[in-house]
């Protein structure tokens, strides 16, 4: 059961009409790092206040 | 097949498969709100509660908010990959680490993790202590002793009939003010005319239900009855119905009020006994009426397990005594005493004293002593009344102020002063929200006596005022606050302050 269904779903992933979310682009990796450093950055400064 | 394993399959097959985009329940926001939710349920309390104990507010925002978002973006950048393929990232691990790398990987998760686990382990620790405390498991036996008198032997004496109690407003903030309403207890301050609470004990006499009133209205310091006021008498008269006397033994000795830990030992015994039909009120005066009431419950837990030969082997028995026993009746320094077991030793002159099982004190070097602990505290009591007699007392020192205007909360009120005089008292402090300080006198003639704890809610002693607002739980941050000698002094100033009116006590 398992392995036809395995097949059904790798099929329809495969068809061309299978819409998949959106990949992370560049533009969100950018905005990840910079989130990561704001985020480092007020964490050492939260330090001196 | 049993349902179970049918759902384990079902979970181990489906579990692996690709999940579809159309097959996905919740999106983007509906996965942010909902994890989001979880994360304040569980994260903001548990962290936010610890990181309090750490920093200051703006750090902690700071900690909680950016330090969590910055491990989130880090640590959850594979859950990306795995979520747009539809697969559980175990199963993308496998495919980027192989079998042996993704175990590999879950142990030293594991590991990673055990310092959070830690941290964790210790919060549910210290909630579940305070859990146990709320429902006075044993970390706080005075309280359960209480509680216990309330809702298991009083209600048995009465048995088949409900009766109401009378409690101060602080058992509604500790109990919950709803669990307290459901036991029948009506709420009260200390030491203040309160007609209202007269009122509602007309109310529950008029529907013909039974009100047990704790007349002392204090704990027994050393397991002594202390002074009634007259009225009581008064309101006995007045509610012109039977009077009974519930009188219980060992309460005392089992957990005294300034070392709780429960002595297992002591048992509880408590005597019931009908003082007065409507008839015999209405043909009895109020000081007779009084005179039989203070008879009728009159005790002495010391006098009592001796006679009763109940010896309490609780190696700590003494521990806490030196504060309802002050004075060192050797050498007469106030506060020189100190406790360690069942031995108490006086800083100022070497005197010890050791408390046998059976609640007396030997004097191990042969000094001057009092064998009997009541003796010793009315010695006290004596030794203040000279003193405010020869026109020497007085007492002021700084304290911390905590008020409790309603059931459901303390306010911190910060730190004030306190002045003991002939007069009365003299509180001076910054009531909530207020910029300026003010004073409020509470004069002797209506200080009836003095409610005092020797270690409230693990802060140590402290004593209360109430106004008909606010109850003030003051705690000592100076030298020579002694709970018990201030008690001594309030009883004293009143009853002088009421014999000068031309009254009777």
């Amino acid at each position: 059961m398992d392995n036809r269904e395995l097949e059904k779903r790798l099929s329809l992933m495969e068809s061309s009409s299978y819409i998949y979310p959106k990949p992370f682009s560049k533009k969100d990796y950018v905005l990840t790092a910079i989130l990561a450093l704001i985020c480092l950055t007020v964490i050492i400064g939260g330090g001196f206040l | 097949m049993k349902n179970v394993d049918m759902e384990i399959e079902k979970e181990a097959v489906l579990g692996s498969l690709p999940v579809l985009t159309g097959e996905r329940l919740y999106g983007f926001i509906d996965a942010l709100l909902i994890l989001s939710g979880y994360c304040i349920a569980t994260w903001s309390y548990t962290q936010g509660a610890y990181l309090t104990t750490l920093v200051g507010f703006k750090q902690l925002l700071i900690g909680a908010f950016f330090g969590a978002i910055l491990m989130l973006v880090i640590y959850q950048l594979p859950v990306i990959l795995s979520v747009r393929w539809g697969i559980d990232i175990w199963i993308w691990l496998r495919a980027v680490l192989g079998h042996k790398g993704v175990v590999l990987m879950s142990l030293i998760i594991i590991v990673i993790n055990y310092p959070w686990y830690a941290v964790s382990a210790d919060l549910f620790a210290s909630s579940m202590n305070a859990l146990a405390k709320k429902i006075h498991l044993p970390a706080l036996p005075h309280t359960l002793m209480s509680v216990a008198c309330v809702v298991i032997i009083t209600p048995l004496a009465l048995f088949p009939h409900r009766a109401n109690y009378i409690s101060e407003l602080e058992g509604f903030e500790y109990y919950g003010g709803k669990f307290y309403r459901q036991l029948g207890t009506l709420g009260t301050r200390k030491f203040i005319d309160d007609m209202a609470l007269i009122k509602n004990i007309q109310k529950v006499i008029k529907r013909g239900d039974i009100i047990v009133i704790y007349p002392e209205a204090r704990y027994a310091n050393v397991g002594t009855s202390t002074i009634i006021p007259n009225s009581v008498g008064k309101l006995c008269k007045m509610l012109d119905v039977p009077v009974v006397a519930l009188t219980m033994h060992g309460n005392y000795l089992r957990s005294p009020i300034w070392n709780t830990k429960v002595r297992k030992q002591a048992r509880l015994k408590a005597e019931i006994q009908q003082l007065f039909t409507p008839e015999e009120l209405k043909n009895t005066s109020i000081l007779q009426i009084n005179e039989q009431i203070r008879q009728s419950i009159s005790y002495d837990e010391y006098k009592w397990q001796k006679d009763n030969k109940i010896a309490i082997t609780y190696s700590e028995r003494a521990e806490g005594l030196e504060l309802v026993l002050y004075k060192c009746p050797v050498c007469g320094k106030e506060f020189q005493i100190t406790s360690k077991g069942s031995v108490l030793t006086c800083t100022g002159c070497n005197s010890k004293w050791t408390m046998n099982e059976y609640g007396e004190m030997l004097a191990e070097n042969g000094h001057l002593q009092f064998s009997h602990i009541p003796d010793w505290y009315e010695w006290e009591r004596a030794n203040v009344i000279a003193e405010i007699d020869s026109g020497k007392y007085h007492f002021e020192g700084k304290v911390h102020i905590e008020a409790l205007p309603n059931e459901y909360n303390f306010i911190d009120l910060g730190n004030g002063t306190i002045e003991h005089t002939p007069e009365g008292f003299l509180l001076t402090f910054k009531d909530y929200g207020e910029k300026e300080e003010k004073n409020l006198f509470f004069p002797a003639n209506t200080t009836f006596s003095l409610h005092t704890e020797y270690n409230y809610r693990n802060k140590g002693q402290c004593i209360t005022l109430s106004t008909y607002d606010n109850t003030y739980f003051l705690f000592p941050l100076t030298e020579g606050f002694n709970a018990t000698k201030l008690q001594f002094a309030a009883e004293y100033l009143y009853k002088i302050n009421f014999k000068s009116k031309g009254k009777k006590l």
